[in-house]
């Protein structure tokens, strides 16, 4: 479940995002807000993921860090989509 | 008709050949431009990953990440203690570690030392003197972790697929990188 978070973080969130990119100047406003919402939740969630993917160097045993890591990106950007929408232009 | 001529505008190389292109050639230059950006932005992350781990690994040890013991042999190598008795040296070195039991040995005849690496999660090595079997360094093999990481090798056995299409995709991007900066001065 956990590692279904972190493939679908690593690659499938890019994956809709560069999808929701083109005709961007066609969506309305608060899509508008949440792509770039989105963009950088990710954007800042890829940093955290690789982060705590490499430090401390030692092999994972299942603890928060483990968790954090794999679940970052995906939340990152949903939370920052969700921020987005909610946010007032 | 306006915006598919933006698009055109924003999707495909500018050229200022005098002849006009084929479809074909249009058709190449759209998948070349398309595949650099698309697969640039998927494998963002992977790429990432693979290219911090790369680097650490590559300074593993000026970084300290796996123990170096320069060492002298200290007998000849026929004189060498048997392994099993090394194995004990080694785990009464480091008890905590040996409850997790021995990953693998190995032997430095040249060095005249043997480190013996424990599968718990930390990776403790043992480095010890063949001929004496004396204790010269208990450390952590942190780039056992990095290797597992760069690999892919650490989410799963079939993850190291994950490296496999992080190279792939590189190889792609090296392509149709240089095809979208040459092909448009080809035709100057």
């Amino acid at each position: 479940m956990m590692r279904a978070a972190f493939l679908i973080g690593l690659l499938i969130v890019p994956t809709l995002l560069l999808w929701a990119g083109h005709r961007l100047r066609d969506r309305s406003p608060a899509q508008r807000r949440a792509f770039w919402g989105a963009v950088t939740g990710h954007s800042i969630a890829l940093v955290v993921a690789v982060v705590l993917l490499h430090y401390p160097p030692a092999l994972w045993t299942d603890d928060l860090r483990e968790a954090v890591a794999f679940l970052v990106m995906l939340a990152g950007s949903v939370a920052g989509a969700a921020i987005g929408v909610l946010r007032k232009a | 008709m306006e915006g598919r001529e933006t698009r055109e505008r924003r999707s495909f190389p500018r050229v200022s050949g005098h002849e006009p292109l084929s479809t074909r050639t249009r058709a190449i230059a759209r998948w070349m431009f398309h595949g650099h950006l698309w697969l640039g932005v998927i494998t963002t992350g992977i790429v990432l990953i693979l290219s911090i781990s790369g680097i650490l690994l590559n300074h593993k040890r000026p970084l300290g990440l796996m123990p170096d013991v320069p060492h002298e042999p200290t007998g000849a190598f026929e004189s060498a203690l048997t392994l099993a008795a090394l194995a004990g040296a080694a785990a009464e070195a480091a008890p905590a570690a040996a409850a997790a039991g021995i990953d693998r040995m190995d032997v430095r005849p040249g060095d005249g030392i043997i480190k013996v690496r424990f599968d718990d999660d930390v990776v403790t090595e043992v480095t010890l003197d063949i001929n004496n079997g004396e204790v010269l360094h208990v450390g952590e093999r942190n780039d056992v972790f990095l290797e597992k990481l760069h690999s892919g090798e650490i989410f799963g056995d079939n993850w190291i697929l994950l490296s496999d299409l992080a190279a792939v995709a590189l190889v792609i991007l090296v392509v149709t990188g240089y095809w979208l900066w040459l092909f448009p001065r080809s035709r100057q």
